[in-house]
This record gives C-alpha cells, structure tokens and sequence, in this order.
C-alpha cells in the first residue's frame, strides 16, 4: 500500500517526498492533535520561558509569550498549510514555486539546520535531566557526569535511529502515549510550583534582567514567543500533508502546535521568576521528593524523545527532495540527520545550551522574511494553484525554473528581510533600534520580505513571463 | 536498471497525474478555517496583550 519503486527499493510514500494521495493520508485530526502536542511540548518550552522571564513578570510574561506564540502559529500556518495540506506534500517542497526548482535548496538547508538546532538541545537535556536523576538517587557520582551526559546523548541518538525505522508509524505511536504523559506532568508541574510558592509570590516576583522600558520587555517576551513559533515552519507541512484534507488540521495545528508550547512555557517562565532557574530538573527533585521528582524527570526525558523522533523524521522528508537522497534507505537517511545533532549534544553541549537564545532569534531572522514571501506567492500569486508535474521537473522545461532555477525576486526579499531584523534586533547581542519596542523585529521583517516579493514578482518577474504566473496552473 | 528507472518515472508520473485532480487533493480551507483562525490568532492574542499589559 502507498508503495513506488525508486531505485529498485521500497520506500513508504510517507518517507517520501512526493505528493501523498488519498489512501495514503491516513492521519485523524485527533492523530495530527496528539502529534502535535507531542511535537511541540518538550523542554525547549522551559528555555523559551525562561528567556521571556528574565525581562517580565508572570502576568505580563504569559499574555505575551502566549499571544506572541498565537500569532506565529497564525502566520506559519497561513505560510505552510494551505498548500501542503492541499496537495500532500512537504514544507520544502512548498517553497519551489518561490524559490525555484533549484532555489528551495535555501530551504531544505534552513530545515536541516533547525531540525539539527531544535534536536541537540532536547538531546542535552535529555542527558543532563537522565544524569542529574541518577546523582541524585546515588546510583553515580557528581564526577561521572560529564561522562555519562555524552554516553546518554549517543545511547538516545541510537534509540531514534531505531525507533524511526518504521517511520511515520512510529511518530504517530509515540506521540498518542508522550502526548498524555506531557499534558498531565505540566499540570502536576505547575500545581506543585503555586502549591510550593502561592499566587502571591507568583505575583510578586521580579524578572532578573528586566531593562528600564516596560514596552520594551514587553515586545521582547512576544518576540521571543513569536520566533520560537514560526520555527515550526519545518515541521508543519511534514505532519499535516498526512491528514486527508486541509480543513481537518486547522485547530489541531493550532491548539497543538500553538497553545501547548505557551502553557508548558509558563513553567520555565515561573522557574526564572521564583528559583532563578529555567530548568526544572535542577529543582524538580527538591519540590516534589524523590519520588515524584524522579518520575517527572523520566517523563521529562521520555517526552523529549517524540519531539525528536518528529523532528529528525521532518527532516529526513525534507532531504529525501534531493535525488541522491531518493536513491538511499530510510534508515541511511535518519542517520544522516542524526550525525550532526549527535556531534553538537556530545561536543559541545554546554556551549550550545548556553547560546539557546541567540539560535532562536536567528531562527526568526531567516524564517520571518520566508514566511512573508510564501502567503504573498500562493495566495496573491498562485491563488492557492500549484502545478504537481512542474514542482518535481528539475529541468529547464518547469515553469518554477525562473531563470536557471533560481528566483531572484525570493532571494532580494529574504535578503530585505534579513537586513529589517538586523536592523531591529541584532540576533546575536540583543541590541535594538527602533521602532523594535513598538512593532517586534519578526513582523516587519515578514513584512518587508513580503512587500518587496510582491513589487518584484508583479513588476518584474510576471511582465518579463517567468515563473509560471500567466500560465494556466492544473 | 534503465528500465526499472524508466518504470519508476511512470509511477511517478502517474502518482503527479493523480494528484492534480480535484477528487485527490486535500481542498482549500475553508470560510469557517480563516475565522478559527483570526479567533485564536488575531483576536485571543489582542485580548491577551490588552489584559497583560493593564
């Protein structure tokens, strides 16, 4: 069932990069839901709250990191959904219409290193929540950990490696069970913090790092919500291309993908505000006992594994566009995308826990403009038509080729795009201008990436008849 | 190994036939998609910004 030949080899449509057909989108809405959910929630969510309780207080940290993260999900689903649900197909695949049939190698490549970004970080947590437990309980000492943090993220990279093996299937099996699990230890997790703490305290506490501007904090927490969302663009069309119509994924991508990460998020914004720490492995043990605090911590580390098995199965879609790719086993596949993530969780995990914030702001310096450029191309554009024989026709003949493959008009305006968020925020040192305080640096550089698409392709791409714009689409 | 590329190609092709008709793709969204979304994209985060803020 759902079965091509390529290569003289047998690979599942859902492994694959081309369009999946009826029969093969075998996912419910409550399937998509659960993976979702379990894509989503991980302990990213701890960091990103975190980053957003250093500068706001928890009332005002959870409007904007829940608003903020609202509106990303909003815009990344405007940008991938649409078309990929419609036709089957996978986020990169989306982007050829605007990139070119040889441009969207832009963002396979923007794919692989977020994917390799998201996943090192669940990795290294998993590790450091695995070996803080067994400190904890005596089983190893304090000495052994940096040891055994690096022997865990191997062991972990090769329990992926196995459990993909059997591909979508075991994304849609791990998710049901880690799905449940994350929902009721988050809610265990926050009652024993207001239980511990009380309304209160919550109340009261004051964000560490918080500058003299209130509207300026403010923007930073739903800025921080709002990249650490549209970072989903990766994984949307890669999970929703499975449900059977498009209609059906709308409040599971977004009550999924969206709101959970908000709720889980609280609780490393609370950690910040009232331990000082976003981590709750450092202080889970301590709250809830040796017990309960050694159960959480197992699930904690379990439900990163479904954000991982999702994210390195994304990816490895995404890379099965390149026709060497087409032509390996799923398996050789996966470990491909495994390799790097197990080189940055056993070489240089502290140094890349450390420098969370500034890949996930450098996740919305590249991710904002592309989104921008893809609502403008499909819905103003392509009026929601794409042409199935020419986004898999790597030849000249395509009507995506452009000129060469390669759509000048998507590569000025990611370029515009990239140049608004540097001048609004610098990803790598937090320096700002304005009007950063008043508009986030993510939204006008979707914006601008988006305006200038728009003069371009209308003014020069169509007239000049390249892309596919003035031909009848199937 | 040519001609088992070449039948490859012809399922491929079948495959991108298949999915260019109407019947076998996903739709669009629908009119009640876009107010779910301006609800819990648009709307709920103003709410939630206003209340935040004051």
């Amino acid at each position: 069932m759902g079965l091509v030949l390529v290569d003289n080899q047998k690979v599942n449509e859902a492994e694959g990069a081309y369009p999946l057909l009826p029969h093969e989108r075998t996912w419910s809405s409550r399937t998509l839901f659960l993976v979702s959910i379990s894509t989503s929630v991980a302990t990213w969510c701890f960091l990103i709250g975190g980053y957003i309780g250093n500068y706001l207080n928890a009332k005002m940290g959870v409007a904007a990191l829940t608003a903020g993260m609202m509106i990303g999900m909003l815009l990344v689903s405007l940008a991938v959904i649409p078309a990929t649900a419609k036709y089957g197909i996978d986020s990169v695949t989306s982007t050829k219409p605007l990139f070119g049939n040889r441009g969207w190698i832009i963002a396979l490549l923007l794919q692989y290193l977020s994917v390799i970004g998201w996943n090192s970080i669940l990795l290294i947590f998993f590790a450091k929540a695995a070996a803080r437990m067994l400190i904890i309980t005596g089983i190893i000492s304090e000495s052994q950990s940096s040891m055994l943090i690096s022997s865990l993220a191997i062991a972990a990279v090769i329990t992926i490696w196995l459990l993909l093996k059997s591909g979508s299937k075991a994304v849609k099996n791990i998710s049901a069970i880690i799905a449940i699990l994350i929902i009721l230890v988050g809610i265990w997790m926050l009652y024993m913090m207001v239980n511990k703490f009380g309304f209160q305290a919550i109340a009261a506490a004051q964000p560490p790092y918080a500058s003299h501007s209130t509207i300026w904090n403010y923007t930073t927490g739903i800025e921080i919500g709002l990249v650490s969302l549209i970072a989903w663009w990766p994984y949307v069309g890669g999970i929703v291309r499975i449900v059977p119509k498009a209609s059906q994924t709308t409040l599971p991508s977004m009550l999924g993908l969206g709101f959970p990460v908000a709720v889980m998020s609280t609780i490393g914004l609370l950690s910040v505000l009232l331990i000082g720490v976003p981590d709750p492995t450092i202080w889970m043990i301590e709250l809830g006992g040796m017990i309960y605090g050694s159960i959480v911590l197992a699930f904690i580390a379990f439900a990163n594994f479904g954000s991982a098995v999702i994210g390195v199965y994304i990816s490895c879609i995404g890379l099965r566009n390149l026709t060497i790719m087409q032509k390996q086993s799923w398996n050789t596949v996966t470990l491909l995308t495994l390799v790097p993530i197990c080189f940055v969780s056993v070489m240089i995990p502290d140094l890349f826990f450390a420098k969370f914030g500034h890949f996930l702001t450098l996740l919305g310096v590249f991710f904002a403009p592309l989104i921008g450029i893809q609502i403008i191309d499909y819905f103003v554009f392509r009026k929601k038509q794409l042409s199935m024989k020419d986004l898999y026709d790597s030849s000249s003949s395509s009507v995506y080729t452009f000129w060469k493959g390669w759509n000048p008009a998507s590569l000025i305006s990611l370029t515009c795009g990239f140049a608004t968020y540097f001048y609004l925020l610098n990803p790598l040192t937090y320096g700002s201008n304005t009007p950063y305080q008043y508009t986030t640096a993510t939204l006008p550089s979707m914006g601008v990436g988006a305006l200038v698409y728009w003069i371009i392709t209308r003014f020069v791409v169509i007239p000049l008849g390249r892309g596919g714009y003035k031909s009848k689409q199937h | 190994m040519e001609a088992k590329s070449a039948k490859n190609n012809l399922l491929i092709e079948e495959r991108l036939e298949a999915i260019s008709l109407k019947e076998n793709q996903g739709g669009d969204l629908s009119s009640w998609d876009y107010v779910c979304y301006v609800l819990l994209g648009v709307i709920f985060p103003g709410i939630l910004l206003i209340w935040g803020w004051f």
